[in-house]
């Protein structure tokens, strides 16, 4: 399966995970922070971190699996 | 946007106190440590805002006075939860207590306290209704088909949704989607007891002349995890004089809400909602666990304040700000 389509694929789950991923993080903050504004700073930096780290592994995942 | 706006105006002055007071002192006083939060938020009674907290996210710390974060807890967490509870057909969250049976995913779920404790009341008035030695295999609605306890709830009324599948009083076949009302009742027969009854209603969406119904007559357990409960009878009808068996309905009747919510699926009901929803439910259920494990953080936030209290000043403390020399 080539990537577009691999990635394609995985639409559906990703947009189930966004939401989810919101909550995490905004949840998480908010335990260790009492400020809003840093609760939300924080929140928001979180989130994009985990974005993007998870992207880099699907991204590996779909390079590994390539032509399989 | 409103708690917060609330939170931040109604405690602007103390953390303006608080910044200048860290700043105009060489040493920061024992009791404002950062990680000690105990001294700088009002925790009031620790036990009483974690109990709070368990029970329904986000009580706690509202009852602590800490809004924003109540807000934040209560939207985020219930919304997770009723949201999976909503993508896996309301069947995520339920317990089955029998060994071997055992669904350790209630243990995350339970976290978030109110709305997931009814499972326990349900799996125990569940358990009553079924017999042991159907409970072990989960084959409740096996149980139920053949006891026929479904006697004593006669007469029964109820809309139907289902499948006929009849020969007509032409002689030809009949078949299609009923919509309609069933009526049943029980009534002494030749061996005892029988049931007999009626539905009215339409086939394909068009009115059909009224049904008349007879044994063998099976109905699902009056408690199950689906809103839905299968009931099949046999469609009876005058031929030569004579009562005659020329088909069966097959569908099914609604149940109560407190007879499904929460109730514990047995295996076919369990197969076919992840056939139904495939990796849905899945993801449905996976919200619910981590509803619950989020509030986990919650309850310990409640209780011992946040990890790193209001020392998170760092962040916004301006740092041009020269300390005053201490006194002498």
């Amino acid at each position: 399966m080539s990537i577009p389509l691999l990635f394609a694929n995985q639409v559906n789950a990703v947009v189930y995970l966004i939401p989810l991923l919101a909550v995490i993080s905004l949840v998480y903050n908010s335990t260790r922070y009492e400020i809003p504004q840093v609760i939300i700073q924080r929140s928001i930096r979180f989130f994009f971190t985990a974005i993007i780290i998870m992207g880099v592994l699907m991204t590996l995942l779909a390079v590994l699996s390539w032509n399989l | 946007m409103l708690f917060w706006f609330i939170d931040f105006a109604t405690n602007i002055h103390r953390r303006e106190t608080k910044f200048i007071y860290l700043s105009v002192t060489e040493e920061v006083p024992e009791d404002l440590k950062m990680t000690d939060s105990h001294n700088k938020i009002e925790l009031k009674n620790p036990v009483v805002a974690a109990i709070l907290a368990f029970l329904i996210p986000g009580a706690g710390h509202f009852y602590q006075g800490r809004t924003f974060k109540a807000a934040i807890y209560c939207f985020c967490i219930l919304s997770t939860f009723f949201c999976g509870m909503a993508l896996g057909d309301w069947k995520t969250v339920y317990y089955q207590s029998e060994p071997g049976r055992r669904n350790l995913g209630y243990f995350a779920q339970v976290g978030v306290g109110l709305p997931a404790l009814p499972a326990l009341i349900q799996t125990s008035r569940y358990n009553k209704s079924v017999s042991p030695a159907n409970l072990a295999q989960n084959e409740a609605d096996a149980n139920y088909f053949e006891s026929r306890s479904y006697h004593g709830e006669m007469p029964l009324e109820a809309p139907f949704h289902g499948t006929l599948l009849d020969r007509g009083d032409d002689g030809k076949n009949v078949s299609g989607q009923l919509d309609g009302y069933i009526k049943l009742k029980t009534v002494p027969g030749e061996f005892g007891t029988e049931i007999t009854g009626t539905f009215e209603g339409t086939l394909d969406n068009k009115p059909i002349s009224m049904l008349n119904l007879s044994d063998p007559v099976g109905i699902g357990l009056p408690l199950g995890g689906d809103p839905q409960r299968s009931l099949e009878c046999a469609v009876v009808r005058e031929v030569n004089g004579r009562r005659t068996d020329t088909g069966h309905i097959e569908g099914s009747i609604p149940r109560p809400f407190l007879n499904w919510f929460e109730m514990p699926l047995t295996n076919r009901e369990l197969d076919d909602v992840n056939k139904k929803l495939g990796k849905r439910y899945e993801f449905a259920v996976v919200f619910t666990w981590i509803a619950g494990l989020l509030n986990l953080l919650v309850i310990w936030d409640a209780f011992e304040g946040p990890a790193y209290g209001r020392g998170d000043e760092e962040d916004t403390k301006p740092k041009d700000k020269t300390p005053v020399t201490p006194k002498s």
